[in-house]
């Protein structure tokens, strides 16, 4: 027996409808989401997809459970043959295909709200069964504020016991879905000055929503104009004490990396998967214009084409690795950073490529070229930036040859 | 001799456009960016410098300024907001072609009235996209005969600015001799198509430099001996020479407006704290600041050995120049891309200009880039 990177058959031909549906439905919005800057739940996209779960939903999922939302798979499939039933190693295969026609839409499926996989790692039953159903909710994360974006130890905001409730004091900014989502998990210190140990992870809803000072919002940004995020402030906000995150003595910066750790190998395909459609498309328009280009022209951008697809297969083959460790119930820490830390970079190299070998046309909004350009920035900023990936894997490697 | 010393006059030339860069130019950005025009005052400041617009005194200008001074004062603007710099001289960019090749009947005609503003210079019609340089244009302007000329093909990225020309000037080849030529051409002759790329009235219509109101331009048309930049192809290695330094322009800009990123973003990366100290500390961030540091200058020696080519009088359009656009332009997007990412989340607002120099880093690349004099390297 040997080794093998491959997809199984079966697997492979879900990654070809997924693909199908990206470059039909998802392309076919994907201007609409993001000159309106809106994430609409659209019918037609949701219904049209051969998998009925976001890849970060993968996890969240019982075996039998993911036969019912991959449509397309029936369980005489799954029982006759192979499907990938790592769930990570299955969300980053098709992560690949998803964001290939426009990565908007797969946000819209089961799972791809982040935060019901977090009150799933740290939550108690009680809290699972309360925010996790299996309707589909939109919920968000608040994290980031203004001092503090991955250095999560740096959290300034506040949560002080008070009989039977938390209050809540502090800002959080660039909250992808606040405003719209019908709850939110939220971090905050219950011991400032501790750093790390004193953050804890609360569920804020709807209504407790209503009752925060909105400072920001739609922030004005770069890429990704379908997610709206905002940024807000609390003024003594009063929430029961049950909403702590698996109760008050569990760290939410533990829930955070558990959530980060099952997701980043399925986010570090992101950049490529859009790098991918990127090339696809620019093929497809180059064909169409061959005559306007000399041959050695042709040549040079075609030899561009097989090195881009290399280096974005290196990348998910990376992402690919790190989430099979994770299925394995093994440390995937230093593969998944090593695959975090290049992923993004390749794609948006790929895609500033594909832009300038298309042109002036290429920067138009006729295409969608403009959009990717725009859209891929912010695939290096998703669950670490590429310098923090940088920062653990060379911190790995040191503690390694020391000891 | 090689001598990087600067005199009095270039060293002035940099610290005006520094000051318009950082006054008038800076305050206009981001206005410019949403709005699709650009503030009347930072206009008037960017022109009155001399150098997106020259015209000879012949025309009342102040004089064609050297290549060199050009491309120094160009980046002192782009330091600004290369967005808003790069429309301007786009939008103007005839005005150096026709003050360097045209005859005097053909400047008294196409520039006077231009130094002071109170006629628009016309487009100018230079790239065509697929990787093309001049030599490899592929529109044709040809002797039709009885003194009159065919001027035949596809132009984009024809930067029309705010008004609506009657003309534009078409920069073609003699497709047998290789010869450049440029030809005025009625826009409301009938063998002249004029479209807009996008909806002038859609907002963000290109992913930078809107305001520019780019049109692709197709032509076939037959015109008049007068109508022929120089009369003649006795202009023909002053034109190369005239279209070179345009092509230089942009990549001039660019550069400025990516040393402007990198200067933003080294000092939030040096006053920006996490993990226990200033970020600047982390030699992954503070590394590839240097890199771009690094890549810029030598960008920039790349630009002045071009432009000092073409000063010393070269015959023709030196191959540096080519070397040289790519060269700026892959530094200055690989520059403002990680620009963003020192700025991390907050670079990706529009609080920050670092998103808004990213965008004009790309858009500007994509004018005038070709695959050959840079192969593609997946960034670590």
């Amino acid at each position: 027996m040997s080794i093998s990177l491959q997809p199984s058959e079966t697997t492979a031909a879900l990654m070809d409808q997924v693909l199908q549906w990206s470059e039909d439905l998802a392309r076919k919005y994907a201007r609409q989401v993001d000159t309106e800057e809106g994430f609409p739940f659209i019918e037609e996209v949701v219904d049209g997809c051969p998998l009925d779960v976001a890849p970060t939903g993968f996890a969240l999922l019982r075996d039998d459970e993911f036969i019912d939302r991959a449509h397309t798979l029936s369980a005489a499939d799954v029982k006759n043959t192979d499907v990938e039933f790592g769930p990570n190693v299955m969300s980053v295969f098709m992560c690949d295909p998803l964001s290939q026609g426009d990565s908007w839409a797969w946000q819209l499926l089961y799972g791809g709200e982040p935060a019901v996989g977090f009150v799933k790692a740290i939550g108690t039953p009680e809290q699972v069964a309360r925010w996790c159903g299996d309707e589909r909710v939109l919920s968000a994360i608040a994290m980031t504020e203004d001092q503090s974006g991955t250095d999560l130890a740096g959290i300034q905001c506040t949560a002080v016991r008070d009989g039977d409730d938390w209050i809540l004091n502090g800002t959080k900014v660039f909250i992808s879905n606040a405003l719209e989502s019908d709850w939110l998990v939220l971090l905050a210190t219950i011991d400032p000055g501790a750093g790390s140990k004193g953050v804890r992870a609360f569920v804020i809803d709807r209504a407790d929503m209503e009752k925060v000072e909105i400072t920001v919002p739609k922030e004005d940004k770069v890429g990704f104009r379908h997610l709206r995020n905002a940024s807000f402030a609390m003024h003594d906000l009063r929430i029961p004490y049950d909403r702590c995150i698996g109760g008050e003595d569990v760290r939410g910066l533990a829930g955070a990396m558990q959530f980060f750790s099952k997701n980043r190998a399925t986010c570090s395909v992101w950049g490529p998967s859009i790098a991918k459609g990127c090339v696809k498309f620019t093929r497809s328009w180059l064909d169409e214009h061959k005559d306007d280009f000399t041959t050695q022209r042709w040549d040079r951008i075609h030899a561009d084409f097989d090195e881009m697809i290399e280096r974005l297969d290196d990348a998910i083959r990376l992402s690919l690795r790190a989430a099979w460790l994770n299925d394995s119930g093994e440390s995937n820490t230093e593969a998944v950073s090593h695959a975090k830390a290049v992923a993004p970079k390749f794609a948006e190299s790929v895609v500033l490529r594909c832009l300038q070998v298309m042109g002036h046309e290429g920067a138009s909004r006729r295409h969608l070229m403009e959009k990717w350009v725009r859209d891929v920035k912010m695939t290096d900023a998703v669950l670490g930036p590429s310098q923090v990936q940088r920062r653990t894997a060379a911190n790995l490697l040191l503690r390694r040859h020391k000891h | 001799m090689f001598d990087l010393e600067m005199d009095e006059v270039s060293r002035a030339i940099t610290d005006t456009g520094r000051e318009i860069a950082l006054g008038p130019v800076d305050r206009a950005a981001f206005a410019a960016d949403r709005e699709q025009s650009i503030d009347e005052a930072c206009v008037n400041a960017v022109h009155e410098f001399g150098f997106t617009c020259p015209t000879s005194e012949a025309v009342g200008g102040s004089g064609l300024p050297s290549a060199f001074q050009q491309m120094l004062a160009l980046e002192a603007l782009g330091y600004g907001d290369p967005g808003v710099v790069g429309v301007l001289t786009l939008s103007s960019a005839a005005a150096l072609v026709i003050g360097s090749c045209g005859t005097a009947a053909q400047q008294e005609r196409w520039l006077s009235g231009v130094a002071d503003r109170t006629r628009a210079v016309v487009p100018l019609a230079l790239y065509e996209s697929f990787g093309r340089a001049p030599e490899d244009f592929e529109t044709a302007i040809v002797a039709e005969g009885a003194g009159r000329w065919r001027v035949r093909g596809r132009k984009v990225g024809v930067a029309l600015g705010e008004s609506g020309p009657a003309h534009v000037l078409v920069i073609g080849r003699d497709p047998g001799s290789g010869r450049l030529r440029a030809a005025f051409v009625a826009t409301g002759d009938p063998g002249v198509s004029l479209a807009h790329e996008v909806d002038p009235a859609a907002s963000q219509g290109f992913l930078a430099l809107s305001q520019a109101r780019f049109a692709t331009v197709d032509v076939d048309v037959v015109v008049a001996a007068d109508d022929l930049l120089g009369g003649g192809d006795d202009v023909a290695d002053a034109l190369g020479v005239a279209v070179a330094r345009t092509r230089l322009l942009p990549a001039a800009i660019s550069l400025g407006g990516a040393n402007r990123a990198r200067e933003y973003a080294t000092k939030y990366a040096i006053e920006r704290e996490a993990f226990g100290s200033s970020i600047f500390e982390f030699q992954g961030v503070s590394f590839p600041l240097a890199n771009n540091q690094i890549q810029l200058d030598a960008a920039r020696l790349s630009l002045w050995k071009a432009a000092s080519e073409l000063d010393a009088g070269a015959a023709r359009a030196p191959a540096s120049v080519s070397a040289a656009v790519n060269e700026c332009h892959a530094a200055a997007t690989t520059a403002t891309r990680d620009a963003i990412q020192t700025l991390g989340g907050h670079g990706f607002l529009a609080d920050h200009p670092v998103e808004r120099w990213y965008r004009c880093a790309a858009m500007l690349s994509s004018l005038d880039s070709d695959p050959l004099f840079t192969r593609f390297e997946a960034a670590v």
